[in-house]
């Protein structure tokens, strides 16, 4: 199990009546999460343009890197946990497509039945040199001279414009483009034991919905373009979903 | 009863013989001699660098930091003369003014410890120490004979490294212990980093061509290790008639990584006499240059090279270039230059 990004707070625990109806019980194992990266249904492979987005663009993906932070758990629409871990998540290893976070003060039993992430760092966090020093995070890094902080996401490989190979990157960073995601689950909590959910990324989903994006009118390199970002991150809330 | 005593001496000869062999060393390393205390190193980072990860067979020890500081600059590890220093002078940032082997420049010995991919086209992976075992084994082709009979080798190994009888690993262990102090990390960057510093307006204006989307160097020379230690094709060729041009590709066999190379490292950058894998740049101004007008744009360009608003160059003007080479030159670090604690031992 890959080794979290952590803060230092505690899981923040918000206590509604109706989350803890189910019974007293409380586990205090870890909540295990593990992530696949898809294109349609079918796992991504990485460095072949054999994918086509919604606009119609052949692409192929070279890299996939992104935090995930903010993680909230819901019971019937209400909001029962918060955990302020940051993870990193490489798509081409699997090990950094999993990770633990372990509830400070446990979690009460029953079931969740929707989850809340961002994909980013929240405002309050996203400062130059506030993750621990790794390398992994310092390639995230968006310099100070562009507004400090942290790329959200990186999506980078090359696509097909008029038959020529050309590259595309897309980079999502700073204040205001975070990604608020979220999908219906069921991750069961018990008295004992780890509870665990499996989703997964639809990659071409940050590619339609609120916007069919197509990188011959809407441009293939977005880091610091704010169109281009907004496009991106709106359609990003829709590309998780559980297995 | 008057077979007993040559019974009992030769069961005596026996287990004598027997603890002889159990404690010459196969060369395995153990702990070091019970008698010698050796002295723990913590080893220096530059600011906002992670710590390094280290093997735990092999954690920093001044002794054997020594040690591999010995015979970093000692003959002893070839048969022809060569030694690790004749290449990676300290003077030009542990490189070489001259190009050598199939004429790629020498890659400087510094930072490694943040490494996990080495040689130009990545053709070494893994740990300092394992680098090192490919050094000792395949590039010198250490005759250990010659060090288990130095007079001076052969006590140091025992009392440091616990060995009655040294082999390449051993070797190699010192000399990785000797390359992780070798850090560069009192540069004028450095020293802006920790507030000590700060930049001229030129070497500001490089800077900001450095860390925006004017120069885009920083997707790559990542801030502040100044190598991502990944690889990539930035469009030197179109073309890869020879076998060095071809990179990782060499490596891995895939059409993918032809022409990928593996990111350089720019600390004391200015100090180098080439510049790419094969040297065909002599000045920073013709690498900048390069960048700026020079790359072909290949199938597998880099997609970071691939500035849709920067298809026919970066733009970059007179005073832009000049301004970002007032900024390369704040990677020097002098002082890591003379650095005696890193010298020949006297």
């Amino acid at each position: 199990m890959r080794t979290l990004v952590l803060l230092s707070g505690m899981a923040v625990l918000l206590s509604v009546a109706a989350c803890h109806k189910s019974n007293n019980d409380t586990n205090h194992g870890q909540l295990k999460f593990s992530v696949s990266h898809k294109v349609d249904g079918a796992t991504v492979v990485f460095d072949t343009i054999t994918y086509t987005n919604a606009a119609g663009n052949n692409y192929g993906i070279e890299k996939l890197q992104y935090y995930i932070s903010n993680i909230c758990l819901y019971q019937k629409g209400k909001l029962c946990y918060s955990f302020p871990d940051i993870v990193y998540i490489d798509a081409s290893i699997d090990s950094l497509c999993s990770f633990s976070i372990t509830p400070s003060s446990g979690l009460k039993t029953g079931t969740y039945d929707s989850i809340a992430l961002m994909v980013g760092i929240d405002a309050a966090h996203n400062t130059s040199n506030y993750l621990p020093a790794s390398l992994a995070n310092l390639d995230m890094g968006w310099p100070d001279a562009m507004g400090g902080g942290y790329h959200f996401f990186k999506m980078e490989g090359h696509w097909l414009d008029a038959g020529t190979s050309t590259g595309y990157a897309m980079h999502i960073g700073m204040n205001g483009f975070q990604i608020n995601a979220g999908f219906p689950c069921s991750i069961t909590v018990a008295s004992s034991g780890d509870p665990a959910l499996s989703f997964s990324m639809n990659v071409n989903k940050w590619f339609s919905g609120a916007y069919t994006y197509n990188f011959a009118t809407d441009g293939y390199f977005s880091m610091g373009d704010s169109t281009m970002m907004k496009k991106l991150s709106t359609n990003g809330a829709t590309a998780f979903y559980s297995n | 009863m008057r077979y007993t005593l040559p019974i009992l001496f030769a069961c005596a000869l026996l287990l004598a013989m027997g603890n002889s062999s159990c404690h010459k060393s196969k060369g395995n390393p153990t702990p070091a001699d019970s008698t010698y205390t050796l002295t723990p190193d913590t080893l220096k980072v530059p600011p906002h660098f992670p710590k390094p990860v280290i093997p735990a067979d092999n954690q920093p020890y001044k002794e054997k930091e020594r040690l591999g500081r010995m015979l970093y600059y000692d003959t002893i590890l070839s048969n022809d003369g060569r030694y690790c220093a004749g290449c990676h002078q300290q003077a030009n940032g542990f490189t070489s003014m001259a190009l050598y082997e199939n004429a790629m420049p020498v890659l400087p010995h510094e930072n490694l410890a943040w490494y996990s991919n080495y040689m130009w086209d990545g053709s070494q992976k893994g740990t300092l120490e394992d680098v090192m075992r490919f050094e000792v084994e395949s590039f010198f082709n250490t005759d250990v004979s010659k060090l288990n009979n130095s007079s001076v080798y052969k006590p140091l190994f025992k009392k440091y490294f616990g060995v009655d009888n040294i082999t390449t690993k051993e070797v190699a262990y010192a000399l990785a212990q000797y390359l992780r102090t070798v850090v560069c990390r009192n540069s004028k960057y450095d020293r802006i980093l920790r507030g000590e510093a700060t930049y001229t307006p030129a070497e500001y204006a490089g800077y900001v061509v450095f860390f925006t989307e004017k120069g885009d160097c920083f997707h790559c020379h990542i801030d502040p290790v100044m190598t991502d230690n990944q690889f990539h094709n930035t469009g030197l060729d179109s073309l890869y008639p020879k076998v060095a041009d071809q990179g990782l590709y060499n490596v891995t066999g895939s059409t993918a990584d032809l022409g990928r190379f593996r990111t350089a490292n720019l600390r004391n950058v200015a100090l180098r006499p080439y510049y790419m894998h094969d040297g065909r740049f002599t000045t920073l101004l013709q690498v900048i240059d390069f960048y700026d007008t020079g790359m072909h744009k290949v199938s597998n360009l880099d997609p970071i090279m691939s500035l849709p608003y920067k298809a026919n160059g970066l733009h970059l003007t007179d005073d832009d270039k000049t301004n970002l080479i007032a900024f390369l030159n704040t990677l020097t670090d002098s002082t890591f230059i003379s650095d005696t604690s890193l010298s020949a031992l006297r």
